[in-house]
C-alpha cells in the first residue's frame, strides 16, 4: 500500500520538514504536526498482492517500479514523497526514529567546508550539480540493550628501581589479579543494512539517543529509506565482539596501580538482551571517480562527516608547483640580500 | 626555409659578438698584474691554466679584487706564509689592511705545504673558519695530485666569500640553488599534502557513550602478591667532557715587507 501527505488546505503533497519538526506543504506553507499527518493520509493502490514490485502513486495514479528494499520514493510523474506502508509492517516496523536536526542548507555547507570547495578535487565534483545528488537518508539501526557479567584473570607487575653504592637494583613483584563486573550495556548501535559499510556507518556515531521519537511514516515523507537487512539474532555476535571490548577496558580500568598488566584469561556472560530497531539520520552523497567511489556523509543528527574526497593528481601537481615556486624565491630573496 | 636561414645568420652574429665581448673583458682585465697564474712549478697545463685564467679574469672584475695563483719548488728558504706574503707584495696586492682586497693561493712543492694569503680588505672577509674550509677541499685535491682540482676549489673558496663579511654567509652556489629548491619543493609537497590531507572520519563512540554507570558495579576484585624477582647491574659511569676551541675573525700578521696579510695554510 502507497501512502502520501495531501495538504489539508490545498491538497498538494507535503513532506516533513527539518528545521521545523513538522510536516510542511511547500505549496502553500500550512504546517501540521506529525501525529495528525499520519491520520490525515489518502492511501491507495492496495494490489492484494504480499510484496508487489510496483506500486501506484497514491496522488496521481501513475505506476511506480519499486526498489526491492526501498519504503519511500518520490513519484517520477507527480513528485509526491510516498511512503510504501505494507513494507514497514510487522517486523519490519520499526519501533523509533531519530529525525534529522542538520537541514540541506547545513549538509551543503558542511560538504562544500569538507572537500575545500573543491580544491583539489576532479572538476566537477563540488559543482551545483553533483551536490544536488546529497540525499537524506534514514539506515536502519538495530539498539541493544543488555547486562554483561564480565570476568578477568590477569597477571600484573610492579617494578622499583633503586641505587645502592654502585649497584642499580631492579625488584619486580607479581602479582595474580582477579576482577568481576555487572555492566549494563544501553542503546548500543549496530548498523543493519548490508549496502551500508559497517566501518563507515560506525564512523558516524554517536548518536543522542535521548532525542529519539516514536515512530511515525510521515517522517519518512521526503527521505530515502530502506528496510533492514540483518535480524537482530543475526548481528548478535558482532554485537557482542564489540562489548567484549568495551567490557575488557572496563576491567582494565580496575586494575591501575600496577606497571605491567596481561589478562590472562577473560570471560563475559550476556543476559536479558532486549533489542529496538529504528531509523537513523544521515545525509550522504557517493561519487565515481577514475574506478573508485568516494563518499560524503554526515550524521543528520550531530553533523558528525566522515569520508575522503577525491583527489585529482593535475590539481595536486598545480598547487605544489606553486607553492615550491614561492617558496623557492622567498628563499633566494633571502640568500640574497643576507 | 628562408625563415631558418634567417635565424642562421642571426645565431651566427650573436655568437660573434657575445665572442668579442669576452675577448674585451679578458683584455681589460688581464691588464692588472696583481692578479693571474704564476705556475713557477709547472704544475698545470697550458689548458688548465687558460681556464682558471678565465675564471681568475671574470672573478677580478665582478668583485673588483686580485686573485693570484701561484706554484713554485723552490720557496728559497722561506716558509709558505713568508713567501706566499712576500710574492703578494711582489705582484702589487696591497700592503695595507684597508686596501684593495687581495687573494693569493700557494701551492708550495718544496715545502709540501698550501697557503692562502689575504690582503687588504679581503683579510676581514676570510675568517679563519672560511680559510680553513677552503684549505680542506684543497688538501682533499693535491693529496691526489690534482693541482687543477685544488686551483679550482681555490677559486670557489674566492666566488663563495669574496667581498661577503663573515656575518653575511657564504654567497650562493648552484649547491646552494639546489638546496634551496629541494627545501621549496619539499616544504610546497608538505604543505599541499597537509591541505590536502583530510580525515576520513575516526570512531569517536566509546564505551562510555553506552554504559549506564549506574546499573555497573564492580562485584569481585582479587590482588594476589606471587613474588618478588631482584636484578642487580653495576653502574658504569660516564663522564669524557670535552674542551672546545673558539673560533675569531681572520687572524693577520705584519711581513718582513711590511705589509699586512691575512689567512692561513696546512701542510700535505
Ligand atoms: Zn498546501
Ligand atoms: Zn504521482
Amino acid at each position: 500500500m502507497v501512502k502520501n501527505y495531501p495538504c489539508p488546505n490545498c491538497g498538494a503533497s507535503m513532506q516533513y520538514d527539518i528545521k521545523l519538526g513538522k510536516i510542511l506543504c511547500d505549496h502553500c506553507g500550512t504546517s501540521i504536526d506529525v501525529q495528525e499527518a499520519d491520520q490525515l493520509s489518502s492511501a491507495s493502490g492496495d494490489t492484494g498482492e504480499e510484496h508487489p514490485a510496483s506500486y501506484t502513486c497514491s496522488s496521481c495514479g501513475g505506476v511506480i517500479e519499486a526498489d526491492p528494499k526501498a519504503v519511500t520514493s518520490l513519484c517520477p510523474y507527480c513528485g509526491s514523497p510516498l511512503v510504501f506502508t505494507d513494507r514497514l509492517e510487522g517486523d519490519m516496523r520499526p519501533t523509533g526514529v531519530l529525525p534529522f536536526t542538520h537541514s540541506r542548507d547545513d549538509a551543503v555547507s558542511a560538504f562544500r567546508k569538507w572537500c575545500h570547495n573543491g580544491r583539489f578535487s576532479p572538476p566537477g565534483f563540488a559543482s551545483a550539480h553533483n551536490i544536488q545528488n546529497l540525499k537524506p537518508l534514514y539506515i536502519p539501526y538495530w539498539l541493544y540493550d543488555t547486562d554483561v557479567r564480565a570476568q578477568a584473570h590477569a597477571s600484573a607487575t610492579r617494578v622499583r628501581v633503586y641505587v645502592r653504592g654502585d649497584m642499580e637494583y631492579t625488584e619486580t613483584d607479581f602479582y595474580q589479579l582477579y576482577r568481576s563486573m555487572d555492566i549494563h550495556y544501553h542503546d548500543v548501535p549496530y548498523d543493519a543494512s548490508e549496502k551500508f559499510d559497517d566501518t563507515l556507518s560506525s564512523k558516524l556515531l554517536p548518536y543522542d539517543f535521548s532525542q529519539l521519537q516514536a515512530f511515525r511514516l510521515p517522517y519518512l515523507a521526503g527521505f530515502d529509506a530502506s528496510q533492514r537487512d540483518y535480524t537482530a539474532q543475526e548481528l548478535m555476535p558482532l554485537i557482542e565482539e564489540r562489548l567484549d571490548a568495551y567490557s575488557e577496558k572496563e576491567l582494565r580500568g580496575t586494575m591501575a596501580g600496577y606497571d605491567t598488566v596481561t589478562i590472562t584469561d577473560q570471560h563475559y556472560d550476556y543476559e536479558n538482551p532486549v533489542s529496538r530497531y529504528v531509523y537513523l539520520p544521515i545525509w550522504f552523497i557517493s561519487y565515481r571517480y577514475r574506478e573508485n567511489d568516494y563518499i560524503f556523509a554526515m550524521n543528520g543528527q550531530t553533523g558528525k562527516v566522515i569520508g575522503k574526497p577525491p583527489i585529482s593528481k593535475a590539481k595536486i601537481a598545480m598547487w605544489w608547483m606553486m607553492l615550491t615556486g614561492i617558496i623557492f624565491a622567498v628563499l633566494i630573496l633571502i640568500g640574497v640580500f643576507i | 626555409m628562408r625563415k631558418y636561414r634567417h635565424f642562421l645568420r642571426f645565431t651566427v652574429f650573436a655568437l660573434l659578438a657575445a665572442a668579442a665581448a669576452l675577448l674585451t673583458v679578458n683584455t681589460a682585465s688581464a691588464s692588472s698584474s696583481a692578479s693571474g697564474i704564476f705556475d713557477e712549478a709547472d704544475l698545470l697545463t697550458d689548458e688548465e691554466e687558460s681556464k682558471l685564467e678565465t675564471v681568475i679574469d671574470s672573478y677580478t672584475d665582478r668583485y673588483d679584487c686580485d686573485i693570484a695563483v701561484v706554484t713554485t719548488s723552490d720557496a728559497e728558504g722561506l716558509t709558505a706564509q713568508e713567501y706566499a706574503d712576500q710574492y703578494a707584495e711582489d705582484i702589487g696586492q696591497s700592503m695595507s689592511s684597508d686596501g684593495r682586497a687581495g687573494i693569493l693561493f700557494l701551492i708550495d712543492m718544496d715545502n709540501r705545504y698550501i697557503h692562502i694569503a689575504t690582503q687588504g680588505q679581503a683579510i676581514g672577509y676570510y675568517s679563519d673558519d672560511r680559510i680553513n674550509s677552503i684549505l680542506d677541499d684543497c688538501y682533499n685535491k693535491i693529496v691526489e695530485e690534482d693541482y687543477y682540482g685544488a686551483c679550482r676549489c681555490f677559486l670557489k673558496g674566492v666566488y663563495s666569500y669574496m667581498g661577503r663579511s663573515v656575518s653575511q654567509g657564504a654567497r650562493m652556489g648552484l649547491s646552494g640553488i639546489l638546496i634551496r629548491l629541494a627545501i621549496a619543493l619539499a616544504a610546497g609537497g608538505g604543505i599541499t599534502a597537509a591541505m590536502a590531507a583530510r580525515s576520513g572520519g575516526r570512531v569517536t563512540d566509546s564505551a562510555s557513550d553506552y554504559t549506564d554507570q549506574n546499573q555497573s558495579s564492580l562485584t569481585g576484585r582479587q590482588d594476589v602478591f606471587v613474588n618478588r624477582t631482584v636484578t642487580h647491574h653495576v653502574i658504569v659511569h660516564d663522564d669524557n667532557s670535552r674542551g672546545g676551541g673558539g673560533g675569531g675573525g681572520g687572524s693577520s700578521h705584519i711581513s718582513s715587507g711590511g705589509g699586512m696579510h691575512g689567512g692561513g695554510g696546512r701542510s700535505f
